[in-house]
């Protein structure tokens, strides 16, 4: 008797970035955001863009989930953004109807720039951290090591800081700040989830301690780091075995899936050393 | 001693070995004669090392060369002769290289998966000692012994896990033969080298080893798939895909990869480094015509 099949998440390409001398095609995926949720038992479902809203909504009624990576494009104009608002809205219809349908962000674009260096943190948990969705899930003694050692990778030029998302009631009455954290100058939301929505952001990369190797500073392997990675994963595919989603068959499912792409090595000395591209 | 799963990492980029194995089946021969199933390399990654592919077509001077510089082995599972077959000649020449440099203080572990781990008890035996213990798509909770709680290999393991571990059927099986309970506890050699941590009953209803790790070298073994619970998903195996069952295959690869990182070989430079790992190949999508999602070919 198998046991339950799990989720399939989709996870949203991104326009090439200029300059990208490996690059096929149109858009592109991070292996490493793929490795990530492999690696909580989830299996991963590319979402291109270039496509209609009708082909984004069924593929969101495919689905268990959705995760948002990193990226350095247009957050109003680019393809990516205007997909991401397609799918953000129905995950809002959706949850509204009873219809629990989660989203993580990795790095989420927000209202404030400012310009970090590339470094790596320990996490400043707020009080709220404790009874949250997300850290609830975790190990006590990995949840003291997130606070006390330098295991969240942090590769961002923009950040929400605490001080606009305490000015902004919008922001306020949404989103829990589960996490800061300080650049020198100012304080900064890291990690956070919504009040009554299973959405959840990290501004910093949990993925990218397994499975990224570009030997800089801000890049962290430590077995803490290792852990958080998984359990942050784990929470999120969690959140997806809530959802009833499913392709209409089989057939379906399995060409959707990534495994019938192979990723493109791009070298050790590239921030992501494998990527998947996609016309 | 006992390793801590969250002791000072020494190597924190350490970069295990799998050795390919030979294509047995038919309908994978036209893609090469070796191969490595993905389920494995993503196993070992997800851990936090990287992968180098280890082709059985190598010199022992060759071979030599890649043990000083690689911090881990993985022995996968596989359907080949293990005293004759090619793969067994290449892992004896690991091991050998293996239990010296261990005996020298150079740490270095070994993981064996399946065959792997059948593997490992021929070469501590010094024979093959299996018998028939069929076990063949089933998944099972493991009988943990007594030695399970004092282990290196589940230190750290949360007290839910461990109890699901023995009532929850997370270990998927596929085996036809194993080293029997009695065979073990007969033999001088394998009752010395390795720690039984748990057992299993077959179809046949014998008694067989199914999780071992070396009392005085960082080696392990498992006769079930830990890689199959995360990383492959063929709707017609009993492959465990429950929270548990992921949470086992991901604390099992941090754990051997937190091995790896005791390990304090490296690469001559990082261009070598760079040109020997998996990302310079390309998997091949397996799903519709065999129980693996992607496969690696050599």
């Amino acid at each position: 008797m198998s046991s339950v099949l799990c989720c399939s998440l989709g996870v949203l390409a991104q326009e090439n970035l200029p300059g990208d001398q490996f690059a096929r095609g149109s858009s592109y995926i991070a292996a490493s955001y793929v490795k990530y949720l492999e690696g909580a038992g989830a299996r991963v479902v590319p979402i291109r863009i270039n496509r209609t809203e009708q082909e984004y909504t069924n593929i969101f009624y495919s689905i268990n989930g959705l995760l948002l990576p990193g990226g350095d494009v247009d957050l109003q104009t680019s393809q990516f953004s205007q997909a991401a608002k397609i799918f953000y809205d129905l995950a809002l219809k959706a949850n509204d109807a009873g219809d629990y349908f989660p989203i993580w962000g990795t790095c989420q674009g927000f209202q404030q720039l400012s310009v970090l260096t590339a470094v790596a943190l320990p996490l400043t948990l707020t009080p709220a951290a404790q009874s949250s969705r997300l850290f609830r899930s975790f190990p006590k003694d990995l949840l003291q090591s997130l606070a006390e050692e330098n295991v969240t990778s942090n590769f961002h030029r923009w950040s929400l800081s605490m001080q606009n998302y305490s000015r902004n009631a919008k922001l306020k009455r949404f989103y829990k700040v589960l996490s800061t954290n300080n650049d020198g100058k100012k304080e900064f939301i890291s990690t956070m989830e919504a009040y009554r929505y299973p959405l959840y952001a990290v501004q910093w990369h949990p993925e990218k301690s397994p499975f990224e190797w570009i030997d800089k500073p801000g890049m962290i392997h430590s077995t803490t780091a290792v852990r958080a990675c998984f359990y942050t994963a784990s929470f999120f595919v969690s959140e997806a075995m809530k959802n009833q989603h499913h392709f209409s068959s089989a057939v379906e499912e399995e060409r959707a899936l990534i495994y019938n792409f192979s990723p493109v090595y791009r070298g050790m000395h590239a921030i992501f050393v494998q990527n998947y591209y996609f016309d | 001693m006992p390793t801590k799963l969250n002791q000072e990492a020494v190597n924190d980029r350490p970069v295990i070995g799998i050795l390919a194995q030979t294509v047995t089946d038919e309908v994978l021969k036209p893609f090469g004669r070796t191969f490595i199933p993905s389920s494995y390399v993503k196993f070992i990654e997800s851990g936090g090392s990287r992968v180098m592919p280890i082709r059985l077509t190598l010199t022992t001077a060759e071979y030599k060369k890649i043990f000083e510089k690689i911090n881990g082995l993985l022995f996968i599972g596989g359907a080949v002769d293990l005293e004759t077959s090619d793969f067994a000649r290449v892992a004896k020449i690991f091991y050998s290289l293996a239990l010296k440099a261990n005996d020298e203080g150079d740490f270095f572990p070994i993981w064996g998966t399946c065959m792997g781990m059948q593997l490992l008890t021929v070469l501590v035996a010094g024979e093959n000692l299996l018998a028939n213990t069929t076990a063949e798509d089933i998944a099972l909770p493991l009988n943990l012994t007594t030695e399970a709680g004092s282990s290196r290999m589940f230190e750290g393991f949360p007290n839910e896990l461990m109890r699901a571990l023995t009532q929850e059927p997370l270990t998927g099986n596929f085996h036809h033969y194993g080293l029997t309970v009695e065979t073990f506890q007969e033999n001088e050699k394998l009752r010395s080298f390795f720690s039984l941590l748990s057992t299993n009953v077959a179809e046949n209803q014998v008694h067989f080893v199914s999780t071992i790790e070396g009392k005085r070298y960082p080696f392990y073994g498992v006769q079930w798939h830990p890689e199959v619970n995360r990383f492959q998903w063929n709707r017609k195996l009993n492959f465990p895909h429950s929270a548990h069952a992921v949470q086992l295959s991901s604390l099992l690869a941090e754990f051997f990869v937190n091995e790896g990182r005791r390990s304090l070989h490296q690469f001559d430079n990082p261009e070598e480094e760079a040109s020997s790992l998996i990302y310079n190949n390309t998997p091949v999508y397996a799903g519709n015509i065999t129980g693996y999602e992607q496969l690696y070919f050599f």
